[in-house]
């Protein structure tokens, strides 16, 4: 490249303007003191201009910026390198079943946002559990969790009462979050539980005992779920029972109170009654007419009229029984059968309830949740966390990263405030 | 200040004769070349009242507005199920990086810039630095402003994996670069490539993982898309958003391989053709 002629001003391709040049030129300067032949005049402007441009003063802010951004990685480097603690981690998986199982997942999981599965609510709700202040308390039943976050392998950035943090619960739980994943995979429909501790039998015994924990609560969930639908339903049976015993003891009642067995059929005795009154009646009224016609002198006539008066009295009588105004059967019968219907309702509105009773039985059984282990926690023989090289990098590619921001802006503003003036 | 320098200058007379520069000189200049090129296509490109820079920070928070909108109208943003302002997020800034940095400043690259050769410091090689390390700085810079800003507002939940994150973002800087030498050196050698490029890019845009995830693809078509290296840059970055509740496919070393082999391919060929090529104007 050397040979193409670098004094050449002016070519008009620079559209860009004055602070182009200006810079390219700086960078001329070297070349203008290496070769003697090039004019010292356009020099010496170009001097001034670098010493205005990178003088003493925005010489100490370049070195402030550069170490603002160097900084973060040489404290990972230090940390990582020197003092950060091994953490072994234990992962185990598991899934929350019922015995509906609907999976979802990849297209269907964007698509249908709110198509939620209810295995993976139930997922989700010992998720919340795993990771809340409850399960916290519930494993320090079980394990000294503030003992075994701040081992001595531990170091004073990562051991339990955090560098310049307090001992208390609510920071335990902080804590215990960072230490403790859970995440739910949508292809898989598999839920994970991955804990980090400073000791590898740490770690495993305490993702044992969240799941041990968690299969507690699925299991009450299930028991009041069961308890729930049927409590429902067996209550239902109940009163319906109850009531059936009532209606029996009204018809009871009913039945001493107007010393009648069954008011119908006592009325059929009575219809009969007539029918055969009224027979006889009319044999009488036949064997008068006969009589008065073969021998109207026959003494029995006066016994017969007797006779029929008797009995139009009686039948007169009997049918005052049954339809009389207030002691009449009628009315007895209306008030009997209005008890029998009730007590057939009853009858059917048990064995409803009944049946209601064993399918909410079934339904319950249905129901039942189930966390199914798919990987048993194990102890890991050597530690996977800080992954210290990945850390360093990230950090110092971010703060590349966050670096070429600021240049981005700096120059921008930069080359905004020379063209205004 | 300008007595200053001219004494300086006046005690170094006569200036020694100093057939090579030294590294400290040479990588001084360097610097100053780059980053006059830098400042001078920033100009060019985002234009000198400081609005481009902007624009490119407004289409993607104008993008995550839209979505979020969209989404809250109709119920759905629960926060159970994917998060699609994230979804939307990681697919589409990759998405723009890959095409800022492919065709956007490969295309004639070394007809636009040739004349810049008239300056004896600037190389072939700067030019094209300069081009995409301007290019890729300004997408990460509107990616770090729009992500910290969806983040402060809590539309978008905070990285998950920072380096899978970084990582995939750098891999397509690297691709884009490598494809960006490719399509300059092409473009150069012949005109009819121009032609052909934007059916090429729709493809390649479409079908590498800007707007789907890999793992809701049947296993052979998930197999296809991962030999191809632009569904491992946006995987990686969506791992980075997303967090593991969603399997993602990447492998950062196979990813950078393609970068490494389709950029020398690309140097090579900038270097072929730079001398034979016909400033277009």
């Amino acid at each position: 490249m050397s040979d193409r002629n670098a004094e050449q001003p002016g070519t008009g391709l620079l559209a860009s303007g004055q602070g182009f040049l200006a810079r390219l030129r700086s960078s001329k300067l070297d070349k203008s003191e290496s070769q003697p032949g090039l004019s010292a005049t356009g020099g010496k402007a170009i001097v001034g201009e670098i010493v205005r441009e990178y003088g003493s003063a925005s010489n100490s802010r370049r070195w402030l910026v550069g170490a603002l951004f160097f900084a973060p990685t040489v404290l990972a480097i230090l940390y990582y390198g020197l003092i950060a603690a091994d953490r072994y981690v234990s992962e185990a998986s598991f899934v929350v079943n019922s015995a509906r199982k609907e999976s979802i997942g990849g297209l269907q999981s964007f698509l249908q946002v709110t198509g939620i599965t209810t295995s993976r609510d139930d997922a989700y709700t010992v998720h919340e559990y795993m990771r809340s202040r409850d399960a916290v308390h519930d494993l320090q039943q079980r394990l000294p969790l503030r003992e075994i976050f701040s081992r001595d392998e531990a170091d004073f950035m990562s051991a339990f009462p955090k560098f310049l943090g307090t001992d208390s619960e609510v920071e335990l739980h902080d804590y215990f979050l960072e230490r403790v994943q859970v995440f739910y995979n949508v292809t898989t429909g598999i839920s994970s539980l991955r804990v980090e501790a400073f000791r590898p039998e740490d770690a495993q015994r305490i993702a044992e005992q969240l799941l041990l924990l968690s299969e507690d609560l699925v299991n009450r969930i299930n028991h009041r779920m069961q308890e729930d639908a049927v409590e429902f339903a067996q209550d239902e049976v109940n009163a319906a029972q109850q009531r059936l015993i009532e209606v029996q003891v009204d018809i009871k009642n009913y039945r001493n109170r107007e010393l009648l067995l069954d008011p119908e059929k006592a009325s059929l005795a009575v219809v009969e009654r007539i029918g055969e009154l009224s027979g006889e009646l009319a044999l009488a009224n036949t064997e008068i007419r006969r009589l008065k016609a073969a021998s109207p002198k026959s003494p029995r006539i006066a016994t017969l009229h007797e006779r029929v008066a008797a009995l139009t009295a009686q039948i007169a009588e009997e049918r005052q029984q049954v339809s009389g105004a207030s002691e009449g059967l009628a009315n007895k019968i209306a008030e009997y059968e209005r008890l029998i219907l009730r007590q057939g309702f009853l009858v059917k509105s048990l064995e409803e309830a009944r049946q209601s009773l064993d399918t909410a039985r079934q339904e319950s059984r249905r129901q039942m949740l189930y966390l199914v282990h798919v990987v048993r926690p194990r102890a890991s023989d050597i530690p996977q966390e800080p992954q210290r090289l990945h850390q360093i990098l990230v950090i110092a590619l971010a703060s590349l990263l966050l670096f070429f921001v600021y240049w981005l802006v700096r120059t921008g503003v930069r080359e905004h405030a020379t063209s205004g003036r | 200040m300008l007595r200053l320098g001219a004494e300086k200058l006046s005690n170094k007379q006569p200036p020694p004769l100093l057939p090579l520069r030294g590294f400290r000189e040479t990588a001084y200049v360097q610097s100053r070349v780059l980053d006059a090129l830098v400042i001078r296509y920033l100009l060019s490109r985002y234009g000198r009242d400081n609005i481009g820079f902007v624009w490119l920070l407004m289409q993607p928070i104008l993008l995550t507005l839209l979505i979020v909108i969209f989404w809250t109208l109709s119920g759905r943003l629960d926060g159970r199920g994917i998060n699609v302002a994230a979804f939307a997020l990681s697919g589409f800034m990759p998405l723009s990086l890959w095409r800022f940095m492919s065709t956007g400043a490969g295309i004639n690259l070394i007809q636009k810039n040739r004349n810049l050769l008239y300056h004896r410091d600037i190389t072939y090689l700067d030019i094209v630095f300069a081009t995409q390390a301007l290019e890729f700085i300004g997408t990460t810079a509107a990616m770090v402003i729009v992500t910290s800003i969806l983040i402060i507002l809590g539309v978008i939940a905070p990285i998950q994996d920072y380096y899978a994150a970084i990582m995939g973002w750098l891999l397509m800087g690297a691709l884009g670069f490598g494809f960006g030498c490719l399509i300059a050196g092409l473009t150069a050698w012949s005109k009819t490539v121009k032609e052909i490029i934007p059916p090429i890019q729709l493809i390649v845009t479409t079908t590498s993982g800007a707007f789907f995830m890999v793992a809701w693809l049947p296993e052979k078509a998930r197999e296809v898309i991962t030999y191809l290296p632009l569904a491992h840059a946006f995987e990686g970055v969506r791992a980075g958003f997303m967090g593991p509740t969603f399997t993602t496919y990447y492998d950062f070393a196979y990813g950078f391989a393609w970068a490494l082999g389709v950029s020398a391919i690309g140097l090579w060929l900038i270097t072929a053709v730079w001398e034979n090529v016909d400033i277009e104007r």
